[in-house]
């Protein structure tokens, strides 16, 4: 049997998570805290609805996304390769 | 103990995404080798399990690839090695994929334009940052950009994982 339920033990590493952030904030070479935002949090929720209805406008868009992020990919190493071709003429 | 650091104000106070406004991480502007190229990277993104004790009977699900039980959990962090989100909880029979879908559609706000630093388990997406599948590099000469955007990528990883303490 475990002692502690689930949802105790999957706030044991959020927990270090904030603490390791203290500690590193009061650090005297660190920088200071950022903004506060929007912020993390446990949970669990599996999201499953409205799955089939929008499952076929969702490959499309997934498909469309996919290529946006190869295609970025690829830029960002072009951009290198040309640099790094400037660098080879030098 | 564990509820007043895993909840608000103090978890919102010491863990929080960046906006959209934040300046370049200066480990990216100072360094010409990742200026420009990476100047919209805001982090690195990596699922890590973590052992668990469930009940006997979920236990199945919570054994992970590896072969021990856990709880696979996805955390983010900025390059001052700050945690900046933590999703914890799934089972470890879960994909880093699935993690990461679940917390895109609850919390994780990435702003637009900006993205993280994953490895190859994660979706190639606008919001993430995923090296080159299947690239035999040193075949090509096109290869070596590569090579560089890839080592940018892993260099970062390396952060998260030292932040991470694994």
């Amino acid at each position: 049997m475990p002692e502690y339920n689930l949802d105790i033990q999957a706030r044991i590493p959020t927990a270090l998570c904030a603490i390791h952030n203290f500690i590193y904030e009061h650090d005297p070479i660190d920088k200071p805290p950022k903004p506060d935002n929007a912020s993390g949090s446990c949970s669990d929720n599996y999201d499953t609805t409205n799955l089939e209805q929008d499952e076929a406008a969702a490959t499309m868009m997934e498909l469309e996304e996919e290529s946006d992020a190869s295609r970025r990919c690829d830029y960002i190493a072009q951009m290198m390769w040309v640099e790094y071709q400037c660098i080879c003429a030098e | 103990m564990v509820f007043i650091f895993s909840s608000p104000p103090f978890y919102t106070r010491h863990v929080c995404l960046p906006t959209a406004d934040d300046p370049i991480p200066s480990k990216i502007c100072k360094n010409s080798k990742f200026f420009p190229f990476f100047k919209d990277a805001i982090g690195a993104l990596d699922g890590s399990h973590i052992h668990s004790a469930p009940p006997a009977s979920e236990q199945g699900s919570f054994r992970n690839h590896k072969g021990f039980i856990s709880q696979n959990c996805l955390f983010s962090c900025s390059f001052d090695l700050q945690f900046v989100y933590a999703l914890t909880g799934w089972e470890g029979s879960a994909t880093d994929a699935q993690i990461y879908e679940d917390a895109e559609s609850s919390d994780l706000d990435i702003p637009e334009g900006k993205y993280y630093l994953a490895d190859a388990g994660f979706p190639l997406c606008n919001k993430l940052l995923v090296p080159y599948h299947n690239v035999r590099y040193h075949l090509a000469e096109w290869g070596r950009a590569r090579v560089r955007y890839d080592f940018f990528c892993l260099s970062c990883h390396k952060s998260l994982i030292y932040t991470t303490g694994l």
